[in-house]
């Protein structure tokens, strides 16, 4: 019986295709990798940039041979050919062992059977009608990675970012000058992108940072590129659509906001080592996306819904260990103009990570009463996002993770959990998504 | 207690048994938290094999290297995390029987033992990669927590039978277990248990937030050899509290053979339950509860115990 250990990577944009991928997963009982060295499939959500960016080439040669790549170009992919659409990267042959010397030829010469010419071309097709391919290459939006250079400068050798091959965050090779750290030592430091490829963690966003042993002593956010015309991010999407002036029913957002949250949860459940209550946020996260108006949320998943808000309330050794970490007070979150689960936990509380996931708790519990709630949303709902909510979030990232400890650092992230979605220009017409909006103009625009 | 030759042969493969139920027992238990329940026999025995389905995977996959690794060191700390475990066990009885039941019994399975701590800072080193560096230290600051707590529960169980031969505890536990009269020893002992073999709210060395930290660069056979070497480490230092606490293979009816594998069973089920039920403890924090509360509770009890021991 065959058995794959996945590393799902997403890009910004591709929220719904990593839904459809995860749930494929728990379908198959196909383990998620924690790193590309446990991986043997590599699932790339959304169509694979080209030319192949650094990070991507990057982490496909992270993982041991042989190695495959499939991108899931539409959720409909994960679920009726997973392994359908492996992938070849382009240019990698040619451009990838001079780069990178320590790599023998051969692996990559392994990489290129004849079977995956074939799929490739049926990719290349797939993307034509695209446009938006042709200026991929140049796009650049505010969070780009490049726009951190400048509060690195003095750090260390610029030339050298390109050569990090740490967007997995794997490699130390920026191994830097000495310098005092937090406590007075002088430590070496180093200069690493975690990047998109780590597991649980916020699709497409780009941590550069120096680091000082294990504790962070600068950091900037930035985010690869998204998948252009990806549609409306995701979580946002019924307000966005009823903002258009199209039939949203209060329950759809509310099952959409309530996925959100256990969708964020899982994530930092993970990454707090909680293993097995991050599975089960995941599991009801998909059971309440999967409802309809038709096909209400099943009673056993509201049981197991109050069950799992409770017993991560009522876990002190959670609640000791994010407790005080992670603060963003009201007046920054004022100053930075952060929105969603932040603000309100400024407001209610110290603003620490706690009090983050108390919210998303709350914010849980709370969205069960609507989910069968058929009265319309209004379309200027005080609930549709500021655009993009994530901005803040990543602006706030620097002072918040400076003097973190690594695992501290991990946590305070996924409790802001910036969702790059929001960042990722809307298309300009609705071509094949399944929630498509309505085209803008047919309705009241929002503001 | 008596020494037999078919005990060196035995060992390693009871071992190497119990681990993979345990591991079979852990992905019944991880699967029903991420799949739901096990709908049919069928599924909940592919679920129970599936540690044994990656191990097949894992044995079938070419090794990938990190740019100027050192591979030897990856390969002697993997290597030496089962090898510790084995090594450890050689002073496990089963029933009255074990490899060798040397008068220092109990030092030598806490030397074997801390062989983990090289075991894992190498692996860690070794691939020269940020995220595994970052897990090997983080045992060396689980060990300078856990350490000191570990060693003073096993010298109170030393005291309570007034020697370190691992034979003369299990004889002096023939009327009360020593965990009934000793409960914060090997309540600490369970805890350090936990985390010798780096598992459960201990897994911070190879923790999700890192990437599996030190295990974050292994594939193929290394990683097979690590994480089978971590089974067999908790384990063996599961079935040490057995003849420490638990009367070794002392009780009625059943013969001790049977007591040593139920009551092992037991301790075992439990520290694969614990992992369930918790989240990963970051150092930082249980580096200040071992220090303030788990190594002064600790020492009063063995302060209690010294007392017993004399007046008795």
């Amino acid at each position: 019986m065959e058995l794959r250990t996945v590393l799902l990577v997403a890009q910004p944009g591709t929220t719904e295709i990593r839904l459809a991928a995860e749930r494929e997963l728990r379908r198959r009982a196909w383990p998620l990798a924690p790193s590309p060295a446990a991986a043997d499939l590599l699932i790339l959500c959304g169509p694979p940039p080209i030319p192949t960016p650094p990070w991507l080439a990057t982490l496909h040669t992270q993982l041991p041979p042989p190695r495959t790549l499939v991108a899931l170009h539409t959720p409909d992919q994960a679920a009726t050919g997973l392994l359908a659409h492996p992938v070849h990267l382009e240019g990698q042959g040619a451009e990838h062992p001079a780069q990178r010397p320590a790599q023998r030829p051969a692996e990559h010469a392994e990489d290129e059977g004849h079977s995956e010419h074939a799929a490739h071309e049926e990719h290349r097709e797939h993307e034509g009608p695209h446009s938006e391919h042709g200026e991929h290459g140049g796009h650049e939006d505010p969070h780009s990675e490049h726009g951190g250079h400048g509060q690195h400068g003095g750090h260390g050798d610029h030339g050298n970012h390109g050569d990090h091959g740490g967007h997995a965050g794997h490699h130390m090779e920026g191994m830097a000058e000495r310098g005092d750290d937090r406590d007075g030592l002088r430590l070496d430091r180093w200069e690493l992108a975690y990047g998109p490829g780590l597991a649980d963690w916020p699709a497409g966003l780009v941590l550069r940072v120096v680091m000082q042993g294990d504790v962070v002593q600068e950091a900037v956010a930035g985010s690869v590129d998204g998948v252009p015309g990806s549609g409306a991010a995701y979580w946002h999407e019924p307000w966005l659509r009823a903002a258009r002036g199209a039939e949203v029913t209060c329950g759809e957002a509310a099952r959409r906001r309530c996925g959100a949250r256990l969708d964020s949860l899982g994530r930092l459940l993970a990454v707090a080592g909680w293993a097995d209550q991050a599975a089960r946020a995941r599991r009801l996260r998909d059971a309440v996306l999967a409802a309809t108006a038709s096909r209400p949320v099943d009673p056993t998943v509201l049981g197991a819904l109050s069950a799992l808000t409770r017993r991560v309330r009522r876990s002190r050794t959670l609640r000791w260990l994010t407790r005080g970490l992670g603060q963003l007070p009201a007046a920054r979150v004022r100053a930075l103009g952060v929105s969603g689960p932040a603000m309100v936990a400024a407001s209610e509380g110290a603003g620490d990570v706690y009090d983050r996931i108390r919210v998303w708790l709350d914010e849980t519990d709370g969205s069960t009463a609507l989910f069968t709630d058929t009265g319309p949303l209004p379309p200027d709902s005080a609930a549709l996002p500021q655009h993009p909510p994530s901005a803040p979030l990543l602006a706030a990232l620097p002072e918040m993770l400076a003097g973190a400890e690594f695992a501290c650092a991990r946590l305070v992230l996924a409790s802001l959990d910036p969702d790059l979605d929001d960042a990722v220009p809307a298309p300009a017409h609705a071509h094949g998504h399944p929630h498509a909006p309505a085209p803008a103009g047919s309705g009241p625009s929002h503001g | 207690m008596a020494d037999a030759w078919w005990s060196v042969l035995a060992l390693p493969v009871m071992l190497v048994v119990a681990a993979c139920v345990a591991a079979g027992f852990d992905a019944l238990l991880g699967a029903s938290a991420a799949y739901g329940p096990a709908g049919s026999v069928r599924v909940w025995g592919t679920r129970a094999a599936t540690p044994l389905r990656e191990a097949r995977r894992l044995l079938g996959q070419p090794a990938r290297r990190t740019k100027a690794a050192d591979t030897a060191l990856v390969r002697v700390g993997t290597a030496l995390l089962p090898t510790a475990a084995l090594l450890a066990g050689a002073v496990l009885p089963l029933g009255f029987t074990a490899v060798s039941d040397p008068g220092v019994g109990i030092v030598w399975f806490n030397a074997m033992e801390a062989l983990a701590w090289a075991a894992v800072w190498l692996t860690g080193w070794g691939p020269n990669a940020a995220l595994s560096m970052i897990g090997g230290y983080r045992f060396l600051a689980l060990g300078l927590a856990y350490e000191l707590p570990h060693m003073f529960a096993l010298t109170t169980a030393g005291l309570g039978a007034g020697s370190l031969r691992v034979g003369e505890v299990v004889a002096a536990q023939e009327g009360l277990w020593f965990a009934v009269w000793m409960p914060v020893a090997f309540a600490v002992y369970l805890l350090s248990a936990l985390a010798m073999a780096f598992w459960g709210p201990f897994d911070q060395p190879v923790g999700a937030d890192a990437a599996q930290g030190a295990a974050a660069e292994l594939s193929g056979v290394d990683r097979l050899v690590f994480f089978g070497g971590r089974w067999l480490l908790l384990v063996v230092a599961a079935a040490f509290s057995v003849p420490l606490f638990l009367g070794g293979g002392h009780g009625p009816l059943l013969p001790a053979w049977a007591w040593t594998v139920v009551k092992t069973a037991a301790v075992l089920a439990l520290l694969i339950g614990v992992r369930r039920a918790l989240p990963t403890l970051r150092l930082d924090r249980f580096m200040g509860l071992a220090w303030m509360v788990l190594l002064p509770l600790v020492l009063l009890q063995a302060l209690a115990v010294s007392v017993v021991v004399v007046l008795r």
